[in-house]
């Protein structure tokens, strides 16, 4: 509705249709004026312990196994076990197939099929070393001792690497993209809150 | 308003303390090593003076250890028996005990640090065939020719073992640089033996 005081005239423009006012006011929740925290963060947050995770537990890659094998010892072993394997039946089973052994020559005819076969493996084995007739006697000491103290005079050639090289190196790289990723996401956070910022300060 | 701001500031400030670690290792484990390393060459300069090269020089050597050189990279290291993390941590290499030493029939194992504690291997793969690398040892120089370069996974550790009755020398290092997950083996064979020369 035009007015006029004198020659100034003053006209009303009307505003265009739905809208009430010119003035931006909206006002802010009724909550209060603390603002909410922007759903963008939720993911950054997730994101922290992903990141930290592999720096704080870092894996220690294998230390370094640089120590020599026993020279003698541990070629030693393996041998013993082979070449014994003939005498034990003679020597080794000292407890219980002693009595075994004892009885099988002692009454051969009554008690064939039992005790046979422990007398049948010995055989074999005894008459090249020495006399058909005292067979589980003789085998016993003598064929355990030589075999590993000839094997022991071998050892000094074979050498066993360790399982793995040494550990000469470190996992930087880790600390890198870890540092990268939170200073990003600390970047994007910043961004972000200006912008939020910027855009409830603007009208 | 107030914690997001701070949030923002701790990731920003854990991010840069994360980036300057490994730069701030790296300068303090080469400063130490720098140290250890100088020392221990002056050491073994003194046991065997200038003038005593060769089977004099052999005689009055007493500490265990080598001398490494690789013209090449410019590499003069003191090379103790070894190649534990301490030893490695004190002088960023060492050789690699279970392997041969120079004056025997098999391979030379020696293991260097990559990017810390001096970095003595850093520049590793920079070597081609026909390089020299030379290994000062009971007063005599052992004079190896590069021939090969393998990059294998840390339990290949049969590759220091070599064929039987070969003499040569491994220089192992972590690869790629700035990570442990591979292993890079610079192989040579030994060329020649001689007396080590005098120092000027």
């Amino acid at each position: 509705m035009p007015q006029s005081f004198g020659s100034l005239r003053i006209a009303s423009i009307p505003i265009a249709q739905g809208v009430a006012s010119l003035s931006p006011t909206e006002l802010p929740p009724p909550g209060g004026d603390v603002p909410r925290v922007p759903p963008a963060v939720i993911p950054i947050l997730a994101l922290i312990p992903i990141l930290l995770a592999p720096i704080l537990a870092q894996p220690p890659a294998p230390p370094p196994v640089a120590v020599p094998p026993p020279p003698a010892t541990v070629p030693g072993p393996p041998p013993p076990q082979a070449a014994p394997a003939p005498a034990p039946p003679a020597l080794a089973p000292s407890p219980a197939p002693v009595p075994q052994a004892v009885p099988a020559p002692v009454t051969p005819p009554t008690v064939a099929p039992v005790p046979a076969p422990p007398a049948a493996r010995p055989a074999p084995v005894l008459p090249p070393a020495v006399s058909p007739a005292a067979p589980q006697v003789l085998p016993a000491a003598p064929a355990p001792a030589p075999t590993p103290a000839t094997v022991a005079a071998k050892p000094a050639a074979p050498v066993k690497p360790p399982a793995v090289l040494p550990f000469a190196g470190e996992n930087l790289w880790v600390w890198f993209a870890g540092g990268l990723l939170l200073v990003g996401a600390g970047i994007i956070l910043r961004r972000f809150l200006a912008a939020n910022h910027q855009h409830q300060a603007d009208p | 308003m107030r914690w997001p701001r701070i949030l923002s500031t701790v990731l920003l400030l854990a991010g840069g303390a994360l980036i300057a670690f490994p730069l701030i290792r790296i300068g303090y484990t080469a400063w130490h090593v720098r140290s250890i390393q100088e020392a221990a060459l002056a050491a073994w300069e003194q046991e065997t003076p200038p003038a005593l090269g060769g089977a004099e020089g052999a005689r009055r050597h007493t500490s265990k250890g080598l001398i490494l050189t690789i013209p090449r990279l410019g590499l003069r290291r003191y090379i103790p028996e070894g190649a534990n993390l301490t030893q490695l941590r004190r002088y960023g290499a060492g050789r690699i005990t279970w392997t041969a030493l120079p004056d025997r029939a098999g391979i030379v194992g020696i293991a260097g640090h990559r990017t810390t504690y001096g970095a003595p291997f850093f520049r590793l793969s920079s070597l081609e065939p026909g390089d020299l690398v030379l290994i000062d040892y009971a007063g005599k120089r052992f004079s190896y020719a590069v021939t090969e370069r393998r990059v294998v996974t840390p339990q290949r550790s049969e590759v220091l073992l070599g064929p039987p009755g070969q003499r040569g020398v491994a220089l192992v290092t972590c690869t790629p640089a700035y990570s442990a997950a591979y292993r890079l083996v610079i192989l040579g064979r030994l060329r020649e033996v001689s007396e080590v020369p005098s120092r000027p």
